[in-house]
């Protein structure tokens, strides 16, 4: 059951991972590694964005003008700072809403589901 | 900590993921830092949690996967990040350029538009003097089309694998995107694969676009990306064909009938060959470059509506010829969008952006063995059945 919940956590996440990458750096400018643990945080775990996956994200981000990087060596280390652009917070607020929308509908479709018996779900007739 | 703690293994990573990025040093040194910055922060705190460090090490390494397939991705979007400053960069240029344009455009813009209707833009294409090459925006493009390229993409979206075939293969595009929503293509999601070597840039983007089930055109030299829906609702182009230099070369022949109804023999008994299709690929976005005008210049059929009026008479052979010889079913008479007709010794003719660079070829050809024969001896030039 865990298994499968993580799965499918995963794939949701493939979907929104850009989203999620833009809403860490709301807030204020962070660096990779900062972020990476900012989305396991965020999401209680479900979500595992690997180094791999996110370094090219972010370079992709700021190639596509939605984030902009510098680097910065004021905390002791020298380090790469992702920041948004207004274009990124733009599309931030923007696809956030749009995910709002998508998740209210798809919950309309779902609360019915939930709400029945737990036995009417046990087998086929 | 000290600055040499490093566990060779990041060093071997790095130093392989350093060889594999196709970038200059300043940003491969900067990604490698980052990366290299990242394993290090990685493997700390794992020390830090307990974890023994040759465990620690391997673990932060295995969290950045291949490092070919790293190199891959990074390379691709340094080379977009490039070419998005070199963008802001000659923005200002491009202003200045394009006003000057217009301007000059406003100046010589004293013809109305011989269509009214659907097109969606007249050009004036002088045959009597064909500007130079450099000058031909599309010839420029067919260039930069025809480069060979070694594309190496997994899984990346539509968008972005058009925006780095864009910067590596320096050509321009534009997306149609009306006509792309209808046809419920999602330009960020749809993921495309591509991994050939030394394949034309044309071909690189043809496949592209294919897994989308999208198209292109081109229009002043621009990449056009459409579906093939919206490819037929905009693929009409009229364009204005001064051809008095050819008309004026046929003016020896007799004047024969004025109607098209019947195959002008005149002209087209000189004319040798079968109706050329072998060079030319019909299909949407499936054509080569180069364009295929080859084999014979097809001498009879009949025109139909478009000379309902009776034109000259070598202007009307003129046509025939035209109709043809460059993609025969995609006129009126075949059922197809193209139109020709005749105004003052001028062809007007509405085709799609690939047919009429074949239709100019054509009139290039015909205008050098015109030259050629005039030049030699008295004969009619289209006698010897040149190709």
């Amino acid at each position: 059951m865990a298994e499968g919940t993580d799965r499918t956590a995963g794939e949701w996440a493939r979907g929104s991972l850009d989203l999620m990458v833009l809403s860490t750096l709301a807030e204020g400018p962070q660096y990779g590694y900062r972020i990476q643990e900012a989305l396991v945080k965020a999401s209680g775990g479900a979500v595992s964005v690997k180094a791999g996956t996110l370094y090219p994200l972010l370079h992709r981000l700021e190639a596509q003008g939605w984030v902009k990087s510098r680097w910065d060596d004021s905390t002791g280390r020298k380090r790469k700072w992702y920041r948004l652009t207004p274009a990124g917070r733009r599309r931030l607020v923007q696809q956030a809403e749009a995910w709002r929308d998508y998740a209210e509908r798809l919950w309309q479709m779902l609360a019915p589901i939930l709400k029945q018996a737990p036995d009417a779900w046990e087998g086929p007739p | 900590m000290s600055e040499n703690w490093t566990p060779e293994e990041f060093d071997e990573f790095l130093r392989t993921l350093t060889r594999l990025l196709r970038l200059g040093t300043r940003q491969r040194q900067a990604i490698v830092e980052e990366l290299q910055s990242h394993l290090e922060a990685r493997y700390e705190d794992l020390v830090n949690e307990g974890v023994e460090p040759r465990e620690a090490a391997s673990r932060a390494l295995a969290e950045f996967g291949d490092a070919a397939a790293l190199a891959a991705e990074l390379s691709t979007w340094s080379h977009l990040k490039r070419r998005r400053r070199l963008m802001r960069w000659t923005t200002g240029t491009l202003v200045g350029t394009l006003m000057l344009a217009l301007a000059v455009v406003g100046l010589w813009q004293d013809r109305p538009s011989p269509w009214g209707g659907s097109p969606v833009m007249a050009q004036q294409e002088s045959a009597k003097s064909p500007a130079p090459q450099a000058d031909d925006p599309d010839e420029a493009l067919w260039r930069s089309l025809e480069k060979r390229l070694d594309i190496e993409m997994q899984d990346l979206a539509i968008d972005d694998a058009l925006a780095y075939l864009s910067d590596v293969a320096g050509i321009q595009y534009y997306y149609e995107r009306r006509a792309i929503e209808n046809a419920g293509v999602d330009l960020e999601t749809c993921k495309v694969s591509l991994n050939l070597k030394n394949i034309p840039a044309e071909m690189a983007l043809r496949l592209i676009l294919e897994q989308a089930e999208l198209v292109y055109s081109i229009e002043n030299g621009v990449v056009i990306v459409t579906t093939p829906e919206g490819l037929r609702e905009r693929a009409l182009v009229v364009r204005v064909y001064r051809v008095d230099d050819l008309v004026e070369a046929r003016r020896r022949d007799p004047p024969a009938m004025s109607s098209g109804e019947e195959p002008a023999g005149g002209a087209g008994a000189g004319l040798s060959g079968p109706v050329a299709q072998g060079g030319m690929s019909g299909g949407l976005g499936g054509y080569g470059p180069g364009g295929g005008f080859g084999g014979g210049m097809g001498g009879s059929g009949m025109l139909g509506t478009a000379l309902q009026s009776g034109p000259p008479y070598d202007i009307e052979a003129l046509m025939n010829v035209v109709v043809n010889t460059v993609a025969p079913e995609s006129w009126d008479v075949m059922d197809g969008e193209g139109r020709i007709c005749e105004f003052r010794g001028a062809l007007v003719i509405a085709q799609s952006v690939r047919n009429h660079r074949q239709i100019r070829q054509l009139l290039e050809e015909l205008r050098k063995a015109t030259q050629e024969a005039t030049a030699g001896n008295d004969e009619d030039p289209f006698a010897s059945g040149k190709e």
